[in-house]
């Protein structure tokens, strides 16, 4: 067990500095930009103060993603942008180009490799979303498939710019809600919707009563002691299943096979254009979780529906 | 800020711990500076810093009213932080100042008795030794304390770690008791190396050293 | 190559099907050679069929000298998927905007492969790159590697989270102050308060260009700093009769749809009494051309943003309504700002309760009292419909009133 470094560590030396990975044109005018268009979907050009251009040609992308994947985007970028390229906020990836020529060939051999150009202006831009099964502790439900699945019935809206505005999708595996589900025009959320089940013999080993009982929204956790152990109880009528206490004590697990699913939630937004950032409201409080793709209930006609 | 590290670093090697208020203040922004220290790369640095804490305890209970809490959360796995230094705070905290560690302390006590964080293969085994060297702290002020988790201290002087069984026997002869002395003597032959940290200063001993040192403290 | 035997995994195969990329397809391909992506696959797929996770809690993990970073993470059933008994995540801070070049991908990509199952996620939604999946052994080389290479861990715990921001100046014609720089700026300013968590909980910054607010911030972080102008929209009236002319409904489309009804179309001219402008960017989103923010800009910072665990979901609500973004003065003005508040906090604030609900508990006047900012009418969404007022003043009955 080592505790001692064998030889000076570098530390604290924070992330490299921006400045290195910007194309030329970019840093050349930097705060400079004057507008920006939308060529074609998945296509922008933003145009300098001095009249120079830098294309972007957005394409999705699972956000989990291998190291394989990632090559793959530099390797497209070393052939069609002199390697230069950057990811956005909702997880797509951008090839940044100078070079007009450059834009349908790279078109070209993205979808050909399968990756789908698209998501800018009018469109859905992705789906933000969690970890779920692939790597969560605390997760109702799976993410990453729910927004494959989901992507899939409406990647029409991906690729083209035919909806009255932009939306923004999100999907988090529990409430904490890791992500912007709570603010997103429309989200689906894992929930749980049975009580913890307490395990009394380790709750005191594990866990410090006054934050677990702290930890309830609805103040259902008392302390009580169970054969002489200190221990807690849960009101049962007022939890309402949220698993914050689990995230603070390991031994009240909260999963439930039979009863975790998701709620959709629908008519938030992050941006003040036009209106206050806003709440997403409750659209459908559940939907069995019916891996891969919940088809049982034909939700993705219904989200179609709406849109 | 690095300069200024660096300055409360030498205070906390030349263990001055009242200077430490006068130089850098008497508030919050230096008590998360020693917070801090707890994740420094040299032993003694975090070592001292223990100490410190125990300082404080006694002297300036107000400046650490909430840290209990958040040394108690870093040790859950949720927190996304590794709670370094924090079992040996809450030690050295609860032995100068046991009204401050009430909340607290049965976490850290109870803490060698999941198997997942302190047996192999998934133990975070400095965490452990703190926790360890903790319960000698905690039970060496007052032994009641810990007589529940006893055995299971015993038994951590059978661990495959040398720095595991040291800390183990150290906190015995802090303990005291029939059992301990027992097993103590069973240590006085063991070759394995570890470092201790006691009366402030940082020392590689053997096991054997130790388990010789502990029974002569209980004997006295 | 492959010396395991790859898993099945047929409800999961069902998601390789449709048009949308496929993370099953991905990673069946790497998991030929990356036994822990094979038994991550596999686990997933028992997940899939009892409709439960299977990670658990376990020890704490982390890299020397660093107090985060690492997110420990242990199977739950590791006799079955013994290659994901460990599978821990590693936080990299990401370059401000996200921006890269292919040759830095590729290091990552070679640092994350020889030490990792070669999975990551770009990006968590913090803003880092995230590697996930590793063992506790791996994680010292992991971090030398990268360190040699110019990158560094993100944040996690009860600490300041790694800052983001949107590309603002790179690429944005809207930006208001250089987001990307500040971004830079203050992750390298606290890096003891990114590595080593010391406050009640966690702290998340999130630097926004302009009010679209690109990057979510107003919803999700602590600390928002949305970018902004106090005086005149600049406009180019070529330009919008430009789009007049493209056949665009100007009253229709953009000056009805004012939020405060400032804008005017006369069928030639836009007229903006830039007074009621509130400055929200609908109208210079959908005119860009025409357009622009005015060009005394700076940022306008906001407090408490936070998912809904434990008080409820809070957006950032306004603490200083125009603050210039001043580079050359090291920001210096946002940064002493920032640790009044966080001496406050972290002496006000109890375990695991955010800026915003520490605020919402205190009270804001005594918050705003203790940080040294005066209230201002930007505080306030609307005056009090409450009529229980603590009035401190009146009048005595004493001959002289």
């Amino acid at each position: 067990m080592a505790t001692q470094p064998s030889a000076p560590r570098k530390t604290d030396i924070g992330p490299p500095h921006y400045e290195q990975f910007l194309h030329p044109v970019i840093k050349k005018n930097y705060g400079q930009w004057k507008y920006h268009e939308y060529l074609k979907p998945g296509v922008m050009v933003h145009v300098a103060e001095s009249g120079d251009k830098i294309y972007s040609i957005r394409v999705g992308s699972p956000r989990l993603i291998s190291v394989d994947v990632i090559r793959l985007f530099a390797d497209l970028a070393d052939k069609y942008c002199d390697g230069f390229l950057r990811f956005t906020s909702r997880n797509n990836v951008e090839f940044l180009t100078d070079k007009e020529k450059s834009i349908e060939p790279l078109i070209k051999d993205v979808e050909a490799q399968g990756y789908p150009v698209g998501g800018t202006g009018n469109a859905i831009s992705n789906i933000i979303h969690t970890q779920g099964w692939v790597h969560c502790h605390s997760a109702a439900t799976d993410v990453s498939g729910l927004v494959k699945a989901t992507m899939d019935e409406l990647y029409e809206y991906f690729v083209d710019m035919k909806l009255p505005y932009k939306l923004k999708l999100a999907a988090a595996c529990c409430l904490n809600m890791c992500g912007a589900v709570h603010c997103s025009d429309i989200a689906i959320l894992g929930i749980h919707r049975r009580p913890p089940k307490i395990k009394d013999e380790q709750v005191s080993r594990v866990c410090e009563i006054p934050t677990t009982v702290s930890s309830c929204p609805t103040a259902a956790i008392r302390p009580t002691t169970v054969e002489g152990k200190q221990t807690v109880k849960v009101d049962e009528d007022r939890c309402m299943f949220c698993a914050n206490c689990y995230t603070v004590c390991p031994a009240m697990p909260i999963a439930d096979a039979l009863n975790d699913g998701v709620s959709l939630w629908v008519g938030g937004k992050v941006s003040n254009a036009r209106s206050e950032p806003m709440f997403t409201k409750l659209a459908h409080p559940f939907l069995p979780n019916n891996p891969p793709r919940c088809r049982r209930v034909d939700r993705a006609d219904w989200l179609a529906e709406v849109l | 800020m690095k300069r200024s590290r660096q300055a409360l670093v030498e205070l906390l090697r030349a263990r001055k711990y009242p200077e430490v208020l006068v130089t850098f203040g008497a508030h919050r922004k230096t008590v998360r500076s020693l917070r801090s220290l707890l994740y420094a790369e040299e032993a003694l640095v975090k070592w001292r810093t223990v100490s410190m804490f125990g300082w404080l305890a006694a002297e300036r209970p107000d400046l650490i009213a909430q840290e209990v809490d958040r040394l108690i959360w870093s040790l859950n796995d949720e927190a996304g932080s590794i709670g370094r230094g924090a079992p040996e705070c809450i030690g050295e905290i609860g032995r100068n100042n046991i009204g401050l560690v009430q909340h607290g302390v049965d976490v850290v006590i109870h803490y060698i008795e999941d198997p997942e964080t302190c047996r192999p293969p998934n133990r975070n085994t400095e965490i452990l030794v703190g926790v360890l060297w903790a319960l000698g702290r905690l039970g060496g002020g007052k032994p009641k304390r810990v007589q529940k988790v006893m055995p299971v201290l015993l038994s951590f002087t059978e661990d495959p770690d040398a720095a595991v069984r040291g800390m183990a026997a150290w906190s015995l002869g802090q303990i005291g008791g029939a059992d301990a002395t027992a097993r103590l003597q069973g240590l006085t032959e063991d070759a394995g190396v570890t470092l201790l940290y006691e009366d402030e200063q940082l020392n590689e001993k053997t096991v054997a050293a130790i388990a010789r040192e502990a029974l002569a403290h209980l004997n006295r | 190559m492959a010396d395991h035997k790859l898993r099945e995994t047929p409800l999961l195969d069902d998601l390789q099907k449709g048009p949308w990329p496929s993370f099953v397809t991905d990673m069946k391909k790497i998991a030929e050679r990356k036994p822990m992506v094979n038994d991550l696959l596999g686990q997933l797929e028992l997940s899939y069929k009892e409709r439960v996770g299977h990670w658990k809690h376990g020890g704490l993990v982390g890299v020397i000298g660093y107090g985060g970073g690492v997110i420990g993470r242990y199977s739950d059933s590791p006799d079955k998927f013994p290659d994901v008994a460990h599978f821990h995540t590693v936080r990299v801070n990401q370059p401000s905007g996200w921006f890269y070049t292919s040759q830095a991908l590729r290091d990552l990509c070679d640092i994350w492969e020889a030490h990792g199952s070669g999975m990551t996620n770009m990006h968590g939604s913090t803003g880092d790159c995230v590697f996930l999946g590793t063992t506790s052994e791996e994680l010292e080389p992991i971090f030398a590697k990268l360190t040699e290479k110019g990158w560094d861990l993100g944040g996690s715990g009860s600490d300041v989270r790694t800052p983001s921001c949107c590309n603002a100046m790179a690429r944005c014609e809207y930006a208001c102050y250089d987001a990307m720089d500040v971004c830079y700026n203050i992750t390298m300013e606290y890096q003891d308060e990114l590595h080593r968590p010391a406050f009640p909980y966690k702290w998340k910054f999130k630097f926004a260009g302009c009010p679209n607010d690109c990057v979510a911030s107003i919803a999700r972080s602590d600390l928002s700093v949305i970018g902004t102008w106090r005086d005149d929209i600049r406009i180019d009236q070529a330009a919008v009769k430009a789009y007049a002319d493209t056949g665009m409904d100007i009253r229709a489309d953009v000056t009805r749809k004012c939020p405060t009804a400032c804008m005017r179309y006369d069928g030639k001219e836009i007229h903006i009494n830039n007074r009621q402008c509130n400055r929200c960017m609908h109208c210079i989103n959908a005119m860009p051309k025409a357009l622009r923010p005015g060009k005394d800009t700076g940022a306008t910072i906001l407090i408490g943003g936070k998912a809904p665990i434990i008080e409820g979901a809070l957006l950032s609500s306004v603490l200083v309504p125009f603050m210039k973004m001043d580079k050359d003065d090291d920001y210096q003005e946002f940064k002493d700002l920032m640790e009044r508040i966080w001496e406050f906090w972290d002496e006000h604030g109890v375990n695991r309760e955010r800026i915003g609900e520490c605020i919402e508990r205190v009270g804001l006047g005594n918050f705003l009292e203790a940080i040294e900012v005066d209230p201002q009418p930007e505080h306030v969404k609307h005056p009090r419909t409450n009529p229980y007022i603590f009035y401190e003043e009146y009048f005595e009955d004493d001959g002289t009133g």
